[in-house]
């Protein structure tokens, strides 16, 4: 078993994972990045709307107002005391990616340019184009090749995390160049593995987003948290789940249902004042309710409404919104200077993740998450557009210098047992995927099996009875799974064995996200119950905290951390617009 | 260098480019086309040299000023002659529309590139062209 | 597992895994098992046409539900991410953005990059591509890029023409189709290659960065620009308008223009 070793493991080359080897980098330390594919590939990359920061105060903004509107977001169970801090190191983080090169738009005097975004009572977000995560991928990418101290493992499958004697110190990972086996060690792990909206059928995420930093978790024992909020982006193409930007509706799209109407407009919807602008959570829910009313446009793929972006003018759509023009044309043959995209809410981010602090330190030491695979307190029950981008960077950032002061503070250690342990972990897949022990189900069924029971019951709108189906659904596959018989045997990049791991993952993940949904028994976020359609702040106004357990996951709550060091606090109240 | 080890026992299929690989589409083979304008270019020039002795050599020798005008009179000389002009103009014509690609810029505010630079080039090759003709057609009766 | 033949080993489709079918096309792909197969070969999968489907969701199709051992790099079905190159009918594409419907009812050929070593099936090597990427020094070179001041107000002044200046050449996605597309890569692997060359392009023209000095010994050396002989394929595959072809075509002009300063000029500095 070949032994590598680093301070610092980071599993996943996003925009998280590559902001905390610079953070790590730069204290002296050495890092191993270990991603299942080249860093540029990351699905960072398809985020186009933008940034969020308070660049600019001639808009009128102030630190309190992104927090306000961050912690309303959420439907107020964000931690403040980490949406606090967000905020205040968000302009440093976008200014520093500006610094290293980043493409930003800019206005005529050379400064660099906000807009309009969901849930944003000021335009504070900073875009490049509309390929913002592109550009920041990118950029941040090249400028990780200056440092010596980070190598990077590019296209190495994590399958299981070295834990001992309750630490986490490395991780196992097979080349897939050549299915080589290593054992990474390090004096810490930080997951930055990015979202799991591959679980569900429709959704805008690429095909390497199968949560695999949080099935590694939570089988280590780590809490997942939050996981029943999984986002609705209101704007994804039929079909495909291709994501058409918020930002064309921050540029002045339209979102019609198919009589015409601007339907947002509609009092019971709660976001009136903010239209097309509202949070995302709550514009899904009302194209839903407008599907459920017969006023959805039919399509092949079902239901749709219209985003119109006609009258922007071709000049504006070409100079700030060119993507999405492209998008549309190739995907669905349809020009948004003449004619209105249809869309409909596909599952876009994950709130939800490997329970942390602000420091990204998870409840198994050594063990850090930072990114969309964290669940920091920021989001609670709803993101806002253009947070996530932001939240990369400073999480990524603090929770790298975190991880360095740890490596610091470590003496060494023998890793005798961690190679055991990785030797163990080789000889389970070879067991378990390569023996011929007469297996019979595929992984691409059983995974459509999975989508589709996601995509069934655990949608916008649920029911207790549904989800409680979604639940056996999801215990059924795990069985089958047991009896997964792969077509590819060979050790050269085996990618048939890889979906059969992230397959377990997705599993996992998905058994996280129904258990907490049953239980929370209120409507909040992203999560509507047709059977409790109101928050219940008495009983969940709270984290919920998912742990495998050999009778299936256990729930428990977590209050959130309702109080600040400087900005004011917001009382928790009702969330309209 | 900051890419981790691999180990090296991965055998992996070596490219090997086939040498038909300029026949797989249109512009490869004009590509090859333009290429190969320089050979044209070149072999008229060394023939052209060629025949600067027997002109020369037929101040004393007036059969080497025959023989020179019978060979500049022949069919051969005159179709490889037009072939080669064809060629050279091909060549002249792509390099000039290259041009704006290649020497685009920004002057303050204004984007200069594409028309803006092949335009002014063709004049300036036309006028270079006019005025060589004036010269090869004045200078004999200047010197006579 | 599918058997291999080498001469196109036709597969019918298990027919009750699919609920309405109309039409059929045949995908023929390249395998290659080390170990197994000497050399690549080609297999042949017949598969239900859908008219919205792209090729990428053709082959995923065959992974899922013919042959598990497909073996192709894919992500994000959007043409943003660049993994998924591969040759189709003979021309180097995007397999999420090429259309069954623009080759149907004709066979669909899928092969993987020309110009690269073979991992395993449609898989490349793109090792030499990601060292020549960091070659280039992709990133902004200043004196005071460390110390510079973050947040409100800090960000370097740029103007929008300036953005433009290098905007294009920052587009690239990685993906390789130029590299599979030039003939002179194909033949000269040590060539720094039409991506490797925009992107130092770009750093070059982008008004914050100082480095140009720095980039400039590699990118003018024989194995840089000059090994270009403008043959302009890599700019007609991009699939998002890079124009490779004139960021090597400019930086030929601007290494000349450096070597003349520096013979005619030698006292000035840049």
């Amino acid at each position: 078993m070949e032994v590598v070793r680093h301070d610092v493991i980071i599993i996943g080359g996003g925009l998280a994972g590559l902001r905390a080897a610079i953070a790590v980098a730069e204290e002296g330390l050495s890092v191993g990045l270990v991603s299942k594919v080249y860093p540029m590939r990351s699905h960072t990359v398809s985020a186009e709307g933008g940034a969020a920061a308070v660049v600019r105060t001639d808009t009128g903004d102030s630190h309190q107002l992104h927090f306000l509107d961050t912690v309303k977001g959420s439907d107020f169970i964000a931690d403040q005391d980490v949406a606090e801090y967000f905020v205040g190191e968000a302009p440093n983080e976008l200014i520093r990616m500006e610094h290293w090169g980043c493409p930003w738009s800019r206005e005529p005097d050379g400064s660099v340019a906000v807009r309009a975004f969901g849930g944003m009572s000021v335009n504070r977000t900073m875009f490049a184009a509309d390929k913002s995560g592109f550009h920041m991928l990118h950029a941040i990418f090249q400028h990780t090749l200056r440092y010596e101290h980070i190598v990077r493992y590019d296209e190495n499958f994590v399958t299981k995390l070295l834990v001992e004697d309750g630490e986490c110190r490395g991780a196992v990972a097979i080349d897939l160049r050549s299915g080589v086996f290593r054992a990474f060690t390090a004096k810490a792990v930080i997951l930055a593995t990015g979202g799991c909206g591959r679980v569900w059928a429709f959704t805008t995420n690429a095909f390497i987003n199968t949560g695999d930093g949080l099935g590694l978790a939570y089988r280590e024992g780590s809490a997942l948290s939050d996981m029943e909020f999984p986002q609705y982006h209101p704007t994804g193409l039929p079909g495909t789940g291709i994501l058409i930007t918020e930002a064309a509706r921050g540029e002045g799209g339209y979102l019609l249902n198919s009589k015409g109407e601007r339907f947002l407009s509609d009092p019971t919807y709660g976001i009136s004042s903010r239209m097309e602008l509202g949070p995302r959570d709550m514009i899904s829910r009302a194209e839903i309710m407008e599907f459920e009313a017969g006023r959805g446009v039919k399509g092949r793929y079902g239901d749709t409404v219209q985003l119109d972006l006609r009258h922007l003018g071709e000049a504006k759509i070409n100079q700030k919104l060119p993507f999405v023009r492209e998008l549309a044309e190739n995907y669905i043959g349809i020009d948004p200077v003449h004619a209105p995209i249809p869309v409909r809410p596909v599952v876009h981010y994950m709130m939800g993740g490997v329970r942390c602090n602000v420091d990204g330190e998870t409840s198994i030491p050594g063990l850090y998450a930072a990114g969309e695979c964290a669940q920091e307190g920021l989001n609670g029950g709803n993101r806002l557009g253009s947070n996530s981008l932001t939240e990369c960077l400073v999480f990524g950032s603090r929770t790298g210098k975190v991880a360095a002061r740890r490596v610091a503070e470590s003496r060494d250690l023998p890793t005798t047992a961690l190679e055991k342990q990785a030797d163990d972990e080789e000889q389970r897949v070879q067991n378990q995927f390569y023996s011929n022990n007469g297996g019979t189900e595929r992984v691409g069924l059983m995974r459509a099996d999975l989508q589709f029971a996601m995509e069934r019951n655990v949608g916008v709108f649920r029911t207790r009875e549904g989800l409680l189906e979604a639940a056996e659904d999801i215990r059924k596959l795990q069985e089958r799974f047991k009896n997964v018989k792969l077509d590819d045997s060979s050790k050269v990049f085996n990618t048939e064995l890889t979906a059969a791991m992230e397959l377990q993952n997705m599993l996992d993940v998905a058994e996280t996200v129904v258990a907490p949904a049953i239980l929370r028994e209120e409507s909040r976020g992203s999560q509507a119950r047709r059977d409790f359609p109101e928050r219940d702040d008495e009983r969940f106004l709270a984290h919920s905290l998912v742990y495998r357990t050999p009778d299936g996951p256990r729930v428990e709550w977590q209050a959130p951390v309702l109080t600040t060091v400087e900005l004011d606090a917001i009382p928790v109240g009702k969330r309209t617009y | 260098m900051p890419v981790g080890p691999r180990p090296a026992t991965v055998p992996t299929f070596p490219w090997r480019t086939k040498s038909d690989w300029w026949v797989k589409n249109n512009r490869y083979f004009m590509y090859m086309v333009r290429e190969a304008t320089a050979i044209f270019a070149a072999a008229w020039v060394v023939v052209f040299l060629i025949q600067i002795p027997m002109m020369a050599g037929g101040l004393g020798d007036p059969r080497l000023y025959v023989g020179w005008l019978a060979f500049i009179r022949s069919p051969l000389w005159v179709i490889f002659s037009l072939t080669a002009f064809c060629f050279v103009m091909y060549h002249a014509v792509t390099f000039l529309g290259l041009m704006g690609t290649v020497m685009a810029t920004r002057i303050g505010h204004l984007r200069v590139g594409g028309p803006l630079i092949v335009g002014p080039m063709y004049l300036v090759w036309i006028g270079i062209t006019l005025l060589l003709i004036l010269l090869v057609l004045l200078i004999p009766q200047l010197g006579g | 597992m599918a058997a291999s033949n080498g001469v196109g080993a036709a597969h019918s489709v298990d027919l009750s895994a699919v609920s309405s079918v109309a039409d059929m096309i045949k995908m023929t792909v390249t395998r290659y098992r080390p170990g197994d197969d000497p050399v690549p070969v080609t297999e042949s999968f017949f598969i239900p046409y859908h008219d919205d489907w792209v090729v990428l969701d053709a082959l995923q199709y065959i992974k899922d539900y013919v042959d598990g051992s497909l073996s192709f790099r894919w992500s994000c079905h959007m043409g943003v991410c660049g993994s998924c190159g591969m040759i189709v009918n003979g021309t180097p594409k995007l397999t999420c953005a090429a259309f069954l419907r623009d080759y149907y009812p004709h066979e669909v050929v899928v092969q993987p990059l020309t110009n690269f070593p073979v991992v395993r099936d449609l898989v490349v090597d793109i090792e030499d591509f990601i060292h020549k990427l960091e070659e280039v020094k992709p990133y902004i070179i200043r004196d005071d890029l460390a110390a510079a001041p973050v947040g409100l107000g800090n960000e370097y002044r740029q103007l929008p023409e300036q953005v433009e200046d290098y905007k294009q050449f920052s587009m690239c996605i990685n993906c390789m189709l130029c590299y599979s597309a030039c003939p002179v890569y194909g033949m000269e692997p040590t060539f720094l290659g039409p991506a490797a060359i925009a992107l130092g392009h770009r750093y070059n023209m982008d008004s914050r960065d100082q480095g140009r000095n720095v980039r400039m010994p590699l990118l003018g050396s024989s194995e840089g620009v000059w090994e270009c002989t403008f043959v302009g394929e890599c700019s007609v595959v991009c699939p998002k308008n890079v124009d490779p072809a004139a960021a090597i075509q400019r930086t030929k002009l601007a290494t000349t223009n450096d070597m003349m300063k520096s013979i005619l000029m030698p006292w000035s500095k840049r």
